[in-house]
């Protein structure tokens, strides 16, 4: 490691052109030590250049980044990347290798012995809620939510005291993407690291980021903290990313069903673990709702049903909320039990499923 | 007829003829394959040298070796050597360049050398490829081993060749029957070492 902890991550002038194009203009940026810095904005706004920027991945055209006061370009590139861990969402893992061996590359490389590599592969996997004997899987065998968890705990591995993570749930089922948003809150204490996060999703900024950064056309157009985000946009377009304008004036009216997702896709009619989970494997899922002749029975997730004997062990009860619910009382009650989901039903029959929004659980 | 002795001490002469011949246009062809992805231009002058003596027939290579090298067991594996050596480094060098550039980037991302990349994430991804080099490389040295008794390399060759000027079938029979079992035995054997080789995941394995 080139640095047990971060001070302070400084971008100063950064710059990147590929050709006329600027993907990146003249950005000054401090990341906090310890924090989790959301880096947010459209498709081609530069998010992606100006991480790889902290990692030498992309060396800039002007300007200088500097890690601790110090000059990434004064550090050894392989050095500098084996001290930041990195989580991609496209195709990051190796899939010649076997979960085990993806994880414990980076060990290997640095020449850990067998004995520790073993150990900590184990507490790695524990660590992002996947069963032990998933290490001598080949990644097609997984999910894409494992998947993901295996990035993450390879990037880990290494205990390196930065992260950049180029949005990691991207391409997950927005139900899949909450829950693992929820285990990635869980764990971000634990992890105690600094953090840049990159993402689309104003929801996951919300959720996740300590500050965010908003960009647009290669340019950073504002950092705060989300509250200060909400109630001073720096301009229109901050406004309409956070969404405030609308829902805040709407918040009144807005009901349950205006905003929940449609549950079809998460209905199963099964009696059995091993249906279930057959089911989960098929469609890449790591939640079920459970219905029976078509009524509510509960709702199951992957690892609670790899943990249970039974079925009936496994199933959760979830808060029901009735579409006409007004969206301000849901949210308030959801807050209050701390559940980041609820299940709305119209009698038994299961017709949605309300994600708590963390833009509007600000304003309740 | 021809005695047993007699065939199978070409038989053997024939198989250290073919193997070392390949083993050294592997040994070589392989870090000249790994070589050629530092830079294009090394790449287009190695792809460039390899494509002209794949250009030259065989019976040329193993004559023109005589005037630089003599005849015998040596000039006969270096002209086997130089036929050899391009469908390995071709199909290396595109098997190791082919493999998905994201990954190559994700790779370099964690922190993998240029070197480890090479090792850990392209070779792996480039071993269908590279057998068939080895598998198509095999079979020629297996077939110019054969000519190259012309230059004194001894083997099945020189028992085909007697055959042919004394209108001998049996000897010409001795000599090639067993050069056909050695081909099919060379694509079994590489076969079974690919599949013990190649991780699963990969090439549709
Ligand atoms: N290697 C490259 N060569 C040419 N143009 C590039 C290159 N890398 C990025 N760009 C361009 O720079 C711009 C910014 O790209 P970047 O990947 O940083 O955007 P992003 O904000 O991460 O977008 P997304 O949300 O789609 O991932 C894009 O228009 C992209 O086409
Ligand atoms: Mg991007």
């Amino acid at each position: 490691m080139l640095f047990n902890r971060i001070d302070s991550i400084e971008l100063r002038g950064v710059t990147k052109r590929y050709g006329d194009f600027v993907a990146v203009d003249h950005v000054d940026l401090e990341v906090i030590g310890g924090e989790l810095l959301i880096l947010i904005g459209p498709s081609g706004s530069g998010k992606t250049t100006l991480l790889r920027t902290i990692n030498r991945l992309v060396e800039p055209d002007e300007g200088e980044v500097f890690i601790n006061g110090r000059n990434v370009r004064e550090f050894d590139v392989v050095k500098l990347r084996r001290s930041i861990g990195y989580v991609i969402q496209q195709i990051g893992l190796f899939p010649h290798m076997t979960v085990k061996e993806n994880i414990a590359l980076l060990m290997r490389l640095e020449g850990w012995d067998e004995e520790e590599m073993e150990k900590r592969v184990e507490e790695l996997l524990d660590l992002v809620a996947l069963p032990r004997e998933f290490a001598e899987r080949y990644p097609h065998h997984l999910s894409g939510g494992q998947q993901q968890r295996v990035g993450l705990a390879r990037a880990l591995a290494l205990n390196p005291p930065l992260l950049l993570m180029d949005e990691p749930f991207g391409a997950l089922d927005p139900i899949l993407r909450r829950q693992l948003q929820e285990e990635f809150a869980r764990i971000k204490a634990a992890l105690g690291r600094t953090i840049v996060f990159v993402t689309h999703d104003i929801e996951e900024a919300f959720k996740l980021g300590d500050r965010i950064a908003i960009m647009r056309d290669g340019k950073l157009i504002q950092v705060g903290y989300p509250d200060e985000l909400v109630l001073n946009p720096a301009d229109e377009f901050v406004a309409k990313l956070v969404n405030a304008d609308k829902k805040f004036k709407h918040l009144d009216t807005l009901k349950a069903r205006d905003i929940m997702i449609d549950v079809e896709p998460y209905l199963v009619e099964a009696e059995s673990v091993e249906a279930v989970l057959e089911w989960m494997r098929e469609n890449d899922r790591e939640f079920a709702v459970l219905t029976k002749n078509g009524a509510l029975v509960g709702t199951v997730t992957l690892s609670s049903l790899l943990k249970a004997g039974t079925l009936e062990e496994a199933i959760d009860e979830p808060l029901r909320l009735s579409p006409d619910d007004s969206l301000a009382s849901a949210l308030s009650e959801m807050k209050a039990k701390g559940e980041f989901m609820a299940l709305v039903v119209e009698g038994e029959r299961p017709v949605g499923v309300l994600l708590a929004s963390e833009v509007l659980l600000r304003l309740v | 007829m021809v005695g047993v002795e007699r065939v199978l001490g070409a038989f053997g002469e024939h198989l250290v003829l073919t193997y070392a011949s390949l083993f050294l246009s592997i040994a070589v062809g392989i870090p000249l394959a790994m070589l050629s992805l530092r830079s294009r231009r090394l790449a287009s002058l190695i792809m460039g040298f390899a494509n002209l003596v794949q250009a030259i027939p065989s019976f040329a290579v193993v004559a023109i070796v005589v005037p630089l090298l003599g005849i015998g067991f040596t000039p006969a594996v270096f002209a086997i050597f130089l036929r050899a050596l391009l469908p390995i480094v071709k199909n290396t060098y595109v098997g190791l360049s082919e493999v998905d550039e994201a990954m190559v980037e994700a790779a370099r991302g964690i922190g993998l050398t240029e070197w480890e990349i090479i090792r850990h994430v392209r070779l792996p991804h480039a071993y269908p490829a590279m057998f068939a080099g080895i598998k198509f490389a095999a079979v020629l040295a297996n077939s110019i081993a054969i000519l190259t008794a012309i230059i004194g390399s001894g083997g099945l060759g020189s028992l085909v060749f007697e055959g042919l000027a004394s209108f001998n079938t049996d000897k010409i029979l001795a000599g090639s029957i067993p050069a056909i079992l050695m081909a099919v035995f060379i694509d079994v054997s590489f076969s079974y070492l690919e599949k013990r080789v190649t991780p699963e995941g990969i090439g549709g394995v």
